[in-house]
């Protein structure tokens, strides 16, 4: 049974979510919250999951020392009521502090020091198209980088600069977009397999006679 | 306003945590790298209580259209929920019992990945006729994104492998004008970090959690 | 003119009807489109390859279940070759459908059918919150940030984590991520003085290459191709290679829209000057 049913019901599922791109309907509002709820669940189960495993065993273990990020953690959910939210205020400013001082001293190596020397390329050696390349990633870096200046007007040799800088940055967009393409379609892919294999083919005719039906009889009622 | 509400003794936590942290790169002191160390298992601690709070937050959400009675709304939020609860006893079930494991498997693969992968999906869709709808070639800086953008797509096809100068234009444009351009975000993004880093220090960032109630 | 600039005005279901048969198609009627291995693909193998026997590689799981089909394949293959290489393989979730997106690969390879064992050659540390603190705090202290592993074993009981305890004891970090790269460089490259590859979504790929350049990443293995070279250098074609003729398809498709409404909108102007 197994053999048909669960391609057969993946394909059911996977049609209930894509009826939204005829129009919306009870059997995509059922697939939405479907996904919500059993996400949510996943995400509950996660974070009780880690909870466990990085406070309460360690703590019950004879780590006394975690008491107070329990506490500051159990503090968290004064969040959900107005009367209690100035208690969650405290562990978030403390995740917020951290967060910021990780982020600021990887930042300044890695984001800014390390790039800035990447940058640093020679354009003396010599392969004439690793020159060519070279000073374009030098100059196009110096362009993109002075866009983002903005005390100054962008006027003279300067504008002509982050113009330039401009076209670059929107060359590094189009290749993003370019990618992201595919990272927005491939999750489509799982679903056109069982839609489009059998038994799901089958289901999916069936839906697309359904929706021609509906559309001449909307048409002929004027909806 | 009463002591425990005041913004200032928030301010102080997040430039005080901040300032710990980034020097904690610089100093070479057990002790306080230990300390350090501490404060970043307490943060993943409470962290997990964030993600507790995410999915209750949805639940109390939902909790009152079902108490509510909203019309067209209630028995989808009362699906929802029993969503939760299903899916959370499945789970917690899974770590021991071979027969719950089973069907918290069955769920994720077989309802939760399709479902979620076909919602997701319909961006896929939107994005296409957003291709149609608003990517023209109005100026330059359209025309050098378009082509930028195609090469990118036609380097991820397999099939323009039957092209020889394709993959390589592809590959210049990913490796010359998209490493300039990128990289001046990056470093853009860098000086931004370490421009809201030193707000946070200076007390003079004011916005979101740090607000007067 | 006045019939292409017409195209501008076609409803967006007839679009999205194009698209749905651009996935059926080579679904129907596979065209096994042959690909070829790219160069960030074979490093990323090689540098696997190159490890002694033994050597502990960490994967870290951010992944939703959605990007399956995406990702997924890259995953498996990147398991298996880490567990035939006889190398010690620590996977850990920094987000919670990254849990059960790795476990699912992991029952795909199957690593007991490969004389594997759990708790000696692998470990699956679960879901770990806190994104950048996460991470952070594994490099400096693993035994610390985290006592028990996805099924409920304390690690200390895992032989495997005996010797694995902060950055000094990994030789490689592979990360499944469909996000910006900037926090793992912060933590695994710059604090933990790794270079990671980059198992990613084919859209970061351009974001991450700059990275890179720089020396911070290794390499990217992007997206179902990605996933179906590192399929072909392991020897183990599977679903990835059988999705890159939908990826061909669907991608040309894509070009295929911007050129056509690009001639819709140059007619239309044309029209509208015609008529001034």
């Amino acid at each position: 049974m197994s053999d048909w049913f669960i391609p057969l019901l993946g394909a059911a599922l996977s049609i209930f979510a894509f009826s939204f791109l005829y129009r919306d309907n009870p059997f995509f509002k059922f697939a939405e919250h479907t996904i919500v709820g059993v996400a949510v669940g996943i995400e509950l189960y996660s974070g009780y999951q880690s909870i466990l495993k990085t406070g309460w065993t360690p703590l019950t273990g004879g780590s006394y020392i975690l008491i107070p990020a329990m506490i500051l953690g159990v503090m968290t959910l004064g969040r959900l009521s107005k009367r209690t939210i100035w208690a969650s205020n405290y562990p978030l400013c403390i995740l917020m502090g951290v967060g910021l001082g990780l982020a600021v001293r990887g930042a300044v190596i890695g984001q800014l020091l390390d790039q800035i020397r990447a940058t640093l390329l020679p354009m003396a050696t010599p392969n004439p198209i690793n020159n060519l390349n070279n000073f374009l990633i030098v100059v196009g870096t110096t362009a993109s980088t002075m866009y983002f200046i903005f005390t100054r007007s962008h006027t003279g040799i300067f504008g002509f600069l982050t113009k330039l800088g401009r076209y670059f940055i929107m060359a590094a967009m189009g290749a993003t977009f370019g990618s992201m393409s595919l990272t927005f379609l491939s999750p489509v892919i799982g679903p056109a397999f069982l839609m489009f294999r059998e038994p799901g083919i089958y289901l999916t005719a069936a839906t697309l006679i359904v929706i021609l039906v509906d559309m001449i009889y909307r048409r002929r009622k004027g909806v | 306003m009463a002591w425990y509400r005041r913004p200032e003794i928030r301010i102080i936590i997040v430039a005080l945590t901040t300032i710990l942290v980034i020097t904690d790169f610089f100093i070479a002191v057990k002790t306080y790298n230990d300390f350090i160390k501490q404060l970043l298992v307490w943060s993943v601690i409470i962290s997990g209580f964030t993600i507790v709070l995410g999915a209750v937050n949805i639940g109390v959400v939902h909790g009152k259209h079902i108490i509510k009675k909203t019309p067209g709304q209630w028995y989808f939020s009362l699906w929802l929920i029993i969503c939760v609860i299903v899916t959370f006893i499945l789970a917690a079930g899974s770590e021991g019992i071979p027969a719950m494991k089973s069907a918290y498997d069955y769920l994720i693969n077989n309802i939760h990945t399709p479902l979620t992968s076909a919602a997701y999906g319909l961006i896929g869709f939107y994005f296409a006729s957003c291709i149609f709808r608003a990517f023209r070639g109005r100026n330059s800086y359209v025309a050098v994104f378009l082509l930028s953008g195609c090469l990118t797509l036609l380097l991820n096809a397999p099939v323009t492998e039957l092209v020889p100068f394709i993959p390589a234009v592809g590959n210049w444009v990913v490796a010359v004008p998209n490493v300039a351009g990128t990289r001046g975000i990056v470093i853009g993004a860098a000086v931004g970090i370490i421009a809201a880093g030193l707000r946070n220090i200076l007390g003079l960032e004011r916005g979101g959690l740090l607000a007067e109630e | 003119m006045m019939a292409l600039s017409k195209i501008t005005t076609i409803d967006r279901r007839w679009i999205w009807l194009v698209v749905m048969i651009a996935f059926a198609i080579p679904i129907i009627r596979p065209l096994a489109i042959p690909i070829k291995v790219s160069e960030d693909t074979r490093i990323a193998f090689n540098a696997i390859e190159s490890l002694p026997e033994g050597s502990v590689v960490m994967l870290d799981v951010e992944m939703w279940m959605r990007y399956y089909s995406e990702l997924g394949p890259t995953t498996e293959a990147f398991i298996y070759h880490v567990l035939k290489k006889n190398l010690k393989l620590v996977i850990w979730a920094s987000s919670p459908e990254g849990a059960p997106f790795a476990e699912t690969a992991l029952r795909a390879v199957n690593p007991e059918n490969m004389g594997k064992k759990y708790g000696v050659d692998y470990v699956h540390l679960g879901y770990i919150a806190g994104g950048e603190k996460a991470m952070a705090s594994l490099m400096t202290d693993i035994h610390g940030t985290v006592t028990t592993d996805y099924y409920g074993n304390n690690i200390k009981d895992l032989k495997i984590m005996e010797n694995v305890r902060s950055s000094k004891d990994i030789k490689m970090i592979a990360c499944v991520m469909s996000t910006q790269p900037d926090d793992r460089v912060r933590q695994y490259s710059i604090t933990g003085g790794i270079k990671w590859i980059a198992l990613t979504s084919g859209g970061w790929v351009p974001g991450i290459k700059p990275f890179v350049a720089s020396g911070h990443v290794l390499t990217t293995v992007g997206g179902i191709r990605g996933g179906a070279e590192y399929e072909l250098l392991v020897g183990r074609p599977g679903s990835g290679l059988i999705s890159t003729d939908i990826t061909s398809v669907t991608l040309l498709l894509m070009v295929a829209l911007v050129i056509v409404t690009n001639i819709g909108y140059f007619a239309e102007r044309a029209s509208r000057r015609g008529k001034k």
